[in-house]
């Protein structure tokens, strides 16, 4: 490096792109991205010394950002484990029943036989004898389109019900 | 702060960088640990059969292990400080050669003293000739620790036991240099399993010291 800040600058937002891409696409996530990016332009500042400019760049910088993001890695994994919860603390919550009460069978039969006997029809046939939308219509003698109406009316009035109860 | 202030901070401290050859670092490096050496033995004194056991093949094949593993875990150490040079399969290659060839020298040591009726037991070595391998590791380590903390190491475990395994093989040349007792299971125990434990110790190690 001759000293040049205006090239400096233009090969640190290169970096920076190409940093970017590569964050993101080792970590996965974008929210710790423009950290990461900057520490890996910190590094490389500081590293410059042991860059050999007769030699090919991107093995130097790929070695630098997989060091960096391995790093950062290894801290947020370090991180997780500190926030571990005890067994103990979440024991009545593991006890507990594995489904809720309002989503029982019986509760949802409740909702079903609240609504008109058509929308009952086609939900019965399509949910309780696992028929097609086609199957249904014939069974029914309703048009394909229709069932698909009615069933999309008893979607609407079930998921009212169930919000308001 | 965002990216894009901080590449017109950085850029706004662009100097010229020189590129430290890590052949000027190992030509450092060499010159320190064998100054030092070279210092402690003139100070302590040459060993007094030495003209009897630099006649013997096995004892100087064991000089030439010692130096040989200096040498490896130096260069080791100093180019993985770079981080496009951090591994070279070569080097451990070369370093499992040198601890097989030096383990069937000494195996070698043992029996043909056992098979001459010395008791392999009783060479004189103790935890004197650990103290005396830590005096003249000390500045080896010291130094190159100072040193190579100014470079980029993206593998600072393997530093930290590259750098200690070449102060401890420096030291061990220092002390055979030095003191009088032959060979035998104390040399194994007292000089060379202390060398492979303190280099492990200085892979944990490395991983504090070494990160940047």
């Amino acid at each position: 490096m001759a000293g040049d800040s205006k090239s400096y600058s233009q090969l640190l937002s290169a970096i920076s792109d190409l940093a970017r891409g590569y964050v993101r696409r080792k970590t996965g996530s974008h929210a710790d991205c423009d950290d990461l990016v900057q520490e890996i332009l910190i590094s490389v500042h500081k590293a410059l010394p042991t860059y050999n400019p007769t030699r090919p760049c991107m093995p130097w910088l790929g070695a630098v950002m997989h060091y960096r993001i391995s790093d950062w890695l290894r801290t947020r994994y370090a991180q997780k484990n500190q926030h571990k919860v005890s067994l103990d603390d979440v024991e009545e919550y593991l006890l507990g029943a594995v489904t809720e009460e309002p989503l029982a069978y019986e509760y949802l039969s409740k909702a079903v036989a609240s609504l008109p006997v058509n929308q009952q029809a086609v939900i019965q046939a399509m949910y309780h004898e696992d028929l097609s939308v086609a199957e249904t219509s014939e069974k029914l003698g309703m048009s394909v389109s229709a069932v698909k109406v009615t069933a999309h009316r008893a979607y609407k009035k079930l998921r009212q019900w169930l919000e308001e109860k | 702060m965002n990216t894009e202030t901080l590449i017109t901070e950085l850029s706004a401290k662009a100097s010229a960088v020189k590129y430290l050859s890590p052949l000027r670092i190992c030509a450092e490096w060499i010159f320190v640990v064998f100054g030092s050496v070279g210092l402690i033995t003139f100070v302590h004194g040459l060993r007094a059969d030495w003209s009897e056991r630099i006649q013997e093949p096995v004892f100087v094949l064991e000089l030439l292990f010692n130096v040989a593993l200096l040498l490896r875990a130096g260069c080791a150490a100093t180019l993985s400080s770079y981080p496009d040079r951090a591994r070279i399969p070569a080097l451990n290659s070369l370093l499992l050669t040198l601890f097989a060839g030096y383990s069937f020298l000494l195996f070698y040591q043992i029996l043909s003293a056992h098979h001459s009726g010395v008791d392999i037991h009783e060479a004189p070595h103790g935890v004197e000739c650990l103290l005396c391998i830590l005096s003249f590791a000390t500045i080896p380590a010291l130094w190159m620790a100072w040193r190579l903390r100014k470079l980029a190491s993206t593998v600072p475990a393997l530093v930290g036991g590259a750098v200690v395994m070449m102060a401890m093989a420096a030291g061990c040349l220092g002390v055979r240099l030095i003191e009088t007792e032959t060979a035998g299971a104390g040399l194994f125990m007292w000089h060379y399993l202390p060398l492979v434990l303190f280099s492990v110790a200085g892979l944990v190690l490395g991983k504090k010291i070494f990160r940047w």
